[in-house]
């Protein structure tokens, strides 16, 4: 009788398992081509993809340890030299603890850095509230002059960092683990512009970051459910593309948005101010953090509790079309 | 081995191993005149014991029902649990044979011994043989998804503590197995506390961890363990996409399985 042969294997390197960690990668690609570049951290570097860089120019790697603040003044005293700083750190710190450095520093006097922040919303769930970060768009979307960008998967990020690098001004590029499934199938990158990832009439899906691949996972159950949903990835949160959001208002008078960042300033907010604006009525569900902490968990449990996956999107767009879903309850093995 | 684990082990042997003689019998034409015109139950069992399975011949065709009954036109018995995992794990273990040493129904008997002899192809290949060829490796590698796959649900039925952590509470989540320039692909299908294994592309929801072998030959190197553990990664032979987390507890989890099959 036969002996079944050993098909295992361990999986115990965290770097192997994502083909589209890529934007620690394209930094030093960048690197190379503009000598400008410098690369500066509060004692990160390893957890956030600046390894590489600094690997290859050691010379231009700046770590002022653990402060933040002085983070932000060191990038805008490098900026005010010539240099392109590119500064990276958790989201949390990068925007609550140095909000005002980021503000005075930077933005304000108009300083070409590019702040990194990685690990945002809950992509770091293991390390509880502290670490989490869903208040960083609230809290830099409203700093005048920052360009605000939040990527969805590994190869935008590294899009992302080259569209950031490419302008003259701050910008503030939010990252979470790189390890996010594709999403955007290889939709453009532009600074202000929305990709429409997926055409559709009876509601509109407005995601961001780590919430597009769900947002399209939604959409696919939807259709299945007889529904055709519009998703669009606001990856420019600001400036936003407002012309996308308002036909999608005006076109499908649906609108969920959702984000890995409390429903307070962020995505869903940006979204109301240009709808309310405009004078269209539509309904707007906004999908994210409720104004609470979500705990300490596995980042996809995170947001399964804070109601921002994938099965929270696909109710919320069956909910506002009154669309009662089917259910696979066959459960005997195949 | 401790009688629970004996039985836990069994389980899996049945449910999981078991069946794959169906697709055994669909995949490998030669096998196709064993069956015909077959009509007929064989029932293997561990005395002593609930433990069982049918194999039920009819119209030529063969179908696997992993619970014992009455009615058999033929038994296998082998004389507890451990004689019948052994006799699974390629062990020289002889059931009894019933009734008469299965002498007045040869012929349901010689078709018995024959299917139960191509789950072979399972084994490691011999020291010195030469590599199985294309298609016999993408036969492995579609057995080894199924196997692995029914083995997660049956240890799941049993209250495998590891399984059940997995599944309690769980959103519904699908983990997925496929390998390109083939069909070959499997999957686990989860949501509180509930389990399947699935055969294919589960349609209905995208994965929630995907396991993707680029072809057949990458996913017989590292299902079959002919390269270094981590070597598939970095030899490209497989991505992942995912949540970094479970990719590693299903894998844990794989693991367990192999344990359990390969111990004893």
């Amino acid at each position: 009788m036969a002996k079944v042969q050993g098909f295992t294997w361990t999986v115990a390197d965290h770097d192997l398992l994502s083909s589209t960690d890529t934007w620690g990668d394209t930094l030093v690609e960048l690197g190379r081509r503009d000598p400008r570049l410098v690369a500066v951290t509060a004692d990160l570097a390893d957890t956030t993809k600046l390894h590489r860089f600094k690997k290859e120019f050691p010379g231009r790697t700046i770590n002022v340890g653990i402060a933040e603040q002085n983070l932000m003044a060191v990038a805008a005293g490098l900026a005010a030299t010539g240099l392109i700083p590119i500064v990276c750190t958790y989201a949390t710190f990068a925007s609550l603890r140095a909000a005002e450095f980021v503000r005075t520093d930077i933005a304000y006097n108009g300083r070409n850095v590019k702040i990194i922040g990685t690990l945002a919303g809950v992509a770091f769930g293991q390390g509880g509230p502290t670490h989490h970060s869903a208040e960083d768009l609230a809290l830099l979307r409203a700093i005048a002059g920052l360009t605000v960008l939040v990527p969805s998967d590994g190869a935008e990020m590294a899009e992302a960092l080259r569209a950031a690098v490419a302008i003259d001004g701050p910008v503030y590029l939010r990252f979470g683990r790189g390890t996010e499934p594709p999403a955007r199938a290889g939709a453009p990158f532009v600074i202000g512009k929305a990709a429409l990832l997926r055409p559709g009439s009876d509601a509109t899906v407005i995601a961001c970051g780590a919430t597009v691949h769900p947002a399209l996972g939604a959409a696919e159950r939807a259709a299945a459910e007889g529904l055709e949903v519009r998703v669009l990835s606001m990856s420019s949160l600001k400036p936003l593309d407002e012309a996308a959001v308002l036909a999608a208002a005006r076109e499908t008078r649906r609108l969920v948005t959702v984000e890995d960042h409390s429903v307070i300033g962020g995505l869903g907010s940006a979204v109301a101010e240009v709808v309310a604006g405009a004078g269209i009525a539509c309904k707007l569900q906004k999908l994210g953090h409720q104004d609470r902490y979500l705990g300490m968990g596995v980042p996809e449990d995170l947001m399964h509790t804070g109601g921002f996956d994938e099965d929270a999107i696909f109710a919320a767009v069956c909910a506002l079309r009154g669309v009662t879903p089917s259910v696979d309850d066959d459960w005997e093995d195949g | 081995m401790s009688p629970e684990r004996e039985r836990l082990r069994a389980r899996v042997f049945l449910r999981s191993v078991l069946p794959l003689l169906e697709v055994v019998v669909r995949e490998q034409p030669a096998l196709s005149p064993w069956l015909y015109g077959a009509r007929g139950v064989v029932q293997l069992e561990a005395a002593g014991s609930d433990l069982g399975a049918r194999l039920v011949f009819d119209k030529g065709r063969l179908a696997i029902e992993p619970v014992p009954a009455g009615g058999a036109d033929l038994r296998f018995v082998f004389r507890d649990v451990t004689a019948l995992n052994a006799f699974f794990a390629g062990k020289p273990v002889l059931p009894r044979i019933e009734p008469f040493g299965g002498l007045r129904t040869p012929l349901l008997l010689a078709r018995t011994l024959r299917l139960l002899a191509a789950l072979r192809v399972l084994e490691p290949p011999a020291p010195g043989a030469s590599p199985p060829d294309a298609v016999e490796r993408a036969l492995r590698v579609r057995l080894v998804l199924y196997l692995v796959t029914r083995a997660l649900s049956s240890l799941h039925r049993d209250g495998y503590g590891p399984m059940r952590e997995l599944s309690e509470g769980s959103p519904e989540r699908v983990y997925q197995w496929t390998v390109g320039g083939s069909d070959i692909a499997a999957y686990l299908r989860v949501h509180a506390g509930r389990v399947k294994a699935g055969r294919g592309v589960y349609a209905r929801r995208r994965p929630f961890v995907h396991f993707v072998f680029p072809d057949p030959d990458a996913a017989f190197a590292v299902l079959m363990a002919t390269g270094s553990q981590m070597s598939g990664f970095r030899g490209g032979r497989v991505q992942t996409f995912g949540s970094p987390e479970y990719t590693r507890k299903i894998a844990l989890l794989m693991q367990k399985v192999d344990e359990l099959l390969m111990e004893g």
